[in-house]
């Protein structure tokens, strides 16, 4: 299934080092990797994208985070997820990008970023319980691309749309 | 018709239960499933398949392999198929190639006669006298040039596929060899995928019936159970991955292999490549080696033992050494009907034959009889010469290593006097070799080299063990040592005479022709091959290259030590246009107003992904909107970035020749930024919204490289300055006309006057109940305001605000009638009017840098521009009437090309042609006159150098 995951708020957090600025938030940051949301209160997810740079994702509406030290720029319009939930999503991804997502290379918790389908994304590895799950950030521009391109790409696999139900636990 | 099938027996691969139909150039053919083309056509006793490539001499099946060029056909349209390897299905329509108007009886087939009118390199020797007749050889060289016909309007029903596959050890060959490798890698934990090109694993072992020695796994079995036996453990064992028939057609970047499975292109990023390519034969050298029915030995072996198919019903072979004698002993036990075998110089003794073969020892054959068929061998033994009748023979001369991919690699091949052959002799870092593409061909080797090369892949990349290593080096040397001892001398060259000795068969290069060539002064290898196209055609060098060096060495003395084989690249293996190009996977962007736009027009323009709208109503009804009212643009595609931190300013003031450090906040400046030669790379504006925040906006498309080039410029330093795309993050669009204020007072309780707000301000504040930033800048030349909103809120902002000012007539406009009003300005843009070599003194933008500020990128650059003066200039230029020169036309002087047209268009508006030219700067006064090409003639425009539209700017000021 790939599935629009729907309405997040996502924040970039940049800093000379983004785990010291976000470790007293409570936030546990790794570069690639993705981490749930701290001790503290805190509702986000948090996507280690770079050494210097999070993104913080949460279930919308969210206030926007206050991060010391760190230039916070919010994104939520910017970017768009997608998720691909099931067996067959390995198949797929392998058709659509060269990012090694085989079981132990790309492991659950793991964050890259890759071309995806000749553009470029942020794919985590975030698995449901018992459901391989890949989620796709990407420019909103390209959504309806990456979208179409993938359902295109998948059809062979029996790839079919989802709503957000699927991705319940 | 013939029938030319074997008995039933064990090991074939086609099922006689069936039956499948299919034609050839119109004649009806059946065959089995399992049957390629070239077999059923064989089965039912066609032989020959095309016309060769130059002197349209018949031809007919060689290798039976997929690799020379001897069996292409045309199917089902598609041109240039194997037809010893696609496989046969019902209902193909399969046809001949290169002769006209029938292969039996073909025009062009006269050049055969001709060849000594058509030497070596004829075609760099005729057809350029007398000239003009160029047009006349032209149209007759292309028709006869080629081999299949491409038709040009077929849309077949392609689905191509990509593939990314990653794995610890890649294993190329699915050979004994192949397979082993792969499964001692995979045993020790490795992550493995296998390639093969045939059908089904096993490689040569799938054709034999002789008992295989050498393997625990497969010891005494036959070769097809042993072929067979090797595939179920391949299945057996977890962590291998199998591609088969699929054809590695490259080594890319080290440990990147392409590899082509129908129309399907897999990329396999490897940690380690093990070769097991094997060995292929090679033709024999004399005076009519092409005839039909001459064939390589493993070519009849496979046809007789796969495809139950009779090659002939006299055949001859030819051996000259151990490996030649094991095929012979194939052959017999897969009951072809042999009746000699001619041994040129194994020096081995006779082994044991069936009755009725005669064995002819120390033969030169000189010639191969018959037209459309092989009659007979015509050889010499001692001074005697005698017919040794025929209608098939089987060549199984010393097999050459298949090495292209090491050479690919950057491997270097030399030659082993002791083997005879052109081997591996260093690899990179990441790759080695196992099996017959060693050199040696015998089966107890080969699978000890396949053992050993997995063992040491996977220890490479930390899995298994050292102690297996030693053990199996130890056993491989010993089976090398013992093959070695049973197989003969090497066998020099023989090239007996006649004046077709085919060398290279694709291109038809004879022996005399290639002696001509090195006679000519091309001696050296690669020239050779230049001059002469051999190793150039459809098999790359596969049946030839070998052949080729040992003939040059030959000729011009050189030994084969020091000889080099000619240069390898890939593919390896035709691929199709269609799968290297896989899926139609081409990247677009839409705003999120894209919707809006397309309820309202289908007349759309790329900009690199995005799609924009390019005329809504018509260039003069928008235009006239923007200058007379109120008109509103999706300028969403523009890049955006925020630059943050204590030293964003400072950081600005670094990549511009301009300042940004004193931009007030609450201002916006234009920008335009230079690289280190001075080269204008982009440009846009920077708007201050906080006392450490930048809101930075880019030209469409530029704003990957602009992102990189800052983010660049920032690493490795300790400036606190952040760079964020925010591209996406924000719709835009840009509200022009001397009525946008009212538009948007109406959406916003903010003071938008020009007191408030006056041109070059900027601002944060919600419009139509949403968060904006609006700047009050424009590139139309009208009172205007570019107003960015998440994009979330786009398609509502752009309802908002053409709700907002319908009354005042309010008309959206596109990029066309954009780019009239800009130029009506003389706003320049960078990309357009600009190019890879444009300054920003000569681009008309020498009033942006500051001389006396600290150091910037390009600074030196543009100095030196500076001190010396400018050359060129960007100027604009009109015409009174309604031509339009091309954008791209040459500007010119005493017929000289002095500059070109960078932008032109009619402005209706105007009334008038106006554009911007970039020449030489004592032409660029006002008022000047200067000559522009046309496709026919030439027209003389003015300089003009302040904008035609409002030159004093006060209408985007009110």
């Amino acid at each position: 299934m790939i599935v629009d995951v729907g309405p997040l708020d996502k924040y970039s957090v940049k800093a000379a080092s983004a785990a010291r600025v976000l470790a007293p938030l409570g936030l546990p940051f790794a570069a690639t990797e993705l981490l749930p949301g701290g001790p503290g209160g805190s509702t986000f997810d948090v996507w280690g994208v770079a050494p210097d740079e999070a993104l913080l994702i949460g279930a919308a509406p969210t206030a926007p985070p206050t991060v010391p030290n760190a230039i916070v720029t919010d994104l939520s319009s910017g970017l768009s997820a997608l998720a691909l939930v099931g067996p067959r999503s390995r198949s797929i991804l392998e058709e659509l990008t060269s990012l090694d997502v085989a079981d132990r290379a790309f492991v659950d918790r793991a964050i890259a970023s890759a071309p995806l389908a000749n553009v470029r994304v942020i794919i985590a590895r975030h698995d449901l319980v018992g459901r391989t799950r890949f989620v796709i950030l990407v420019d909103r521009d390209l959504a309806e691309y990456v979208w179409a391109s993938t359902l295109a790409v998948g059809a062979r696999h029996g790839l079919q749309p989802g709503g957000a139900m699927v991705l319940a636990d | 018709m013939t029938d030319e099938r074997l008995p039933p027996a064990d090991g074939e691969v086609i099922d006689r239960g069936s039956r499948l139909r299919f034609t050839f150039d119109g004649k009806g053919h059946s065959g089995h499933p399992g049957d390629t083309i070239g077999s059923a056509l064989a089965a039912r006793g066609v032989r020959m398949l095309s016309r060769s490539f130059k002197y349209h001499r018949p031809r007919a099946l060689l290798c039976c392999d997929g690799r020379c060029p001897n069996c292409l056909v045309e199917v089902d349209g598609i041109p240039n198929v194997r037809a010893c390897t696609a496989p046969l299905r019902e209902g193909q329509r399969v046809r001949s190639q290169n002769a006209w108007p029938s292969l039996a009886f073909d025009v062009l087939a006269i050049t055969d006669r001709l060849d000594r009118l058509l030497p070596i390199g004829f075609y760099y020797k005729t057809f350029y006298r007398p000239r003009r007749l160029w047009p006349l050889y032209e149209k007759v060289l292309r028709r006869v040039a080629g081999l299949g016909r491409v038709d040009i309007t077929a849309r077949p029903d392609l689905a191509p596929r990509t593939r990314h596959l990653h794995c610890d050890v890649a294993v190329v060959g699915g050979g004994p060899a192949g397979c082993i490798a792969a499964l001692e890698a995979a045993a020790a934990g490795a992550r493995v995928v296998l390639v093969d090109d045939q059908p089904a694993l096993g490689g040569h072992l799938r054709s034999r019936s002789l008992p295989v020695h050498g393997d625990a796994r497969i010891e005494g079995l036959s070769g097809t159970r042993a072929a067979q036996r090797l595939g179920e453990l391949i299945a057996e064992q977890p962590g291998i991955e199998t591609l088969i028939a699929a054809t590695v057609f490259g080594i890319y970047e080290g440990t990147l292999l392409g590899v082509n499975q129908g129309q399907t292109v897999a990329r396999i990023r490897a940690k380690r490549i093990v070769i097991a390519t094997g060995a292929h034969e090679r033709p024999a050298l004399f005076d009519g080696n092409d005839r039909p029915g001459i064939m390589l030995g493993t070519a009849v072996l496979r046809l007789a033992r796969l495809h139950g198919v009779r090659s002939g019903h006299q055949v001859v072979a030819i051996v000259d050494d151990g490996y030649g004698w094991s095929i012979v002993a194939e052959l017999v036990a897969a009951r072809v009907a042999l009746t000699a075998v001619i041994d040129i110089g194994s020096g081995l003794p006779t082994p044991e034959l069936p009755p009725g073969i005669e064995v002819i020892r120390g033969a030169a054959i000189l010639e191969g009889t018959g037209s459309r068929r092989v009659t007979g061998l015509r050889i010499r033994v001692g001074a005697a010469e005698r017919l040794v009748p025929c209608d098939a023979v089987a060549v199984s001369l010393r097999p050459e290593p298949a090495t292209g991919l090491i050479a690919q690699d950057g491997g270097e091949r030399r030659y082993d006097d002791r083997i005879g052959e052109f081997v591996a002799a260093r690899l990179s870092d990441a790759v080695s070799v196992a099996g017959d593409v060693e050199g040696i061909h015998d089966d107890a080797h080969t699978m000890a080299s396949g053992a050993l090369a997995g063992l040491e892949a996977a220890v490479a990349i930390g899995l298994g063990t050292q102690d297996a290593i030693a053990a199996a080096r130890t056993h491989r040397a010993a089976c090398r040592a013992s093959a070695l001892a049973r197989h003969g001398r090497p066998v020099a060259l023989d090239a007996p005479g006649g004046r077709k000795q085919f060398v290279c068969l694709c291109e038809d290069v004879t022996v005399k022709e290639i002696a001509q060539g090195i006679e000519e002064g091309f001696e050296d290898l690669e020239t050779l091959k230049r001059y002469s196209t051999l190793t150039m055609g459809p098999c790359q060098g596969k049946m030839c290259q070998g052949l080729a060096t040992r003939l040059r060495a030959t000729l011009t003395g050189e030994t084969l030590a020091a000889a080099k084989l000619t240069t390898a690249r890939p593919p390896f293996q035709p691929v199709s246009l269609a799968a290297l190009a896989g899926p139609h996977l081409e990247p677009v962007r839409r705003t999120a107003m894209h919707g809006r736009h397309a309820a309202l027009t289908d007349r759309w323009i790329d900009m690199g992904d995005w799609k924009r709208p390019h005329i809504y109503t018509s260039v003069e009804e928008e235009c006239r909107a923007v200058r007379e009212r109120v008109a509103i643009i999706d300028v969403s595609t523009l890049g955006k970035l925020e630059v943050a931190g204590a030293d964003a300013g400072s950081f600005l003031d670094w990549l511009h020749p301009n300042r940004f450090s004193d931009l007030k906040i609450g201002r916006v400046r234009y920008r335009a930024m230079c690289d280190d030669a001075g080269i204008v790379l982009d440009d846009g504006t920077v708007a201050r919204l906080g006392d450490t925040r930048f809101f930075l906006s880019t030209t469409t498309g530029t704003i990957d490289a602009m992102e990189q080039w800052l983010t660049w410029w920032l690493a490795g330093t300790d400036r606190d300055a952040r760079v964020t795309n925010v591209t996406a993050q924000y719709a835009a669009v840009n509200l022009a006309g001397p009525r946008s204020r009212e538009v948007l007072e109406r959406l916003t309780e903010t003071d938008v006057s020009k007191a408030a707000l006056p041109y070059l301000a900027a601002t944060e504040a919600p419009v139509a109940g949403v968060p904006a930033i609006i700047l009050r800048i424009g590139f139309v030349g009208e009172l205007s305001y570019e107003i960015h909103v998440p994009s979330d809120f786009g398609g509502y902002l752009w309802d908002q605000l053409t709700a907002a000012g319908a009354d005042l007539g309010i008309t959206p406009f596109g990029v066309e009638a954009q780019r009239v009003l800009r130029l009506e300005k003389q706003h320049a843009i960078v990309g357009q009017d600009t190019d890879g070599l444009s300054n920003p003194v000569e681009s008309g933008m020498s009033w942006l840098v500051k001389a006396d500020k600290d150091d910037f990128v390009g600074r030196e650059a543009i100095a030196a521009v500076t001190a010396r003066g400018p050359q060129q200039m960007l100027v604009g230029f009109e015409l009174p009437e309604r031509t339009v020169p091309e954008e791209g036309a040459a500007v010119i002087r005493d017929g000289r090309l002095v500059g070109r047209v960078t932008s032109s268009k009619w402005s209706p508006y105007l009334g008038k042609t106006i554009g911007m030219v970039s020449i030489p700067i004592e032409q660029a006064a006002d008022g000047s006159e200067i000559e522009i090409r046309l496709p026919v003639g030439t027209v003389r425009a003015r300089v003009a150098t302040k904008p035609f539209y409002d030159p004093a700017g006060l209408r985007l000021r009110m």
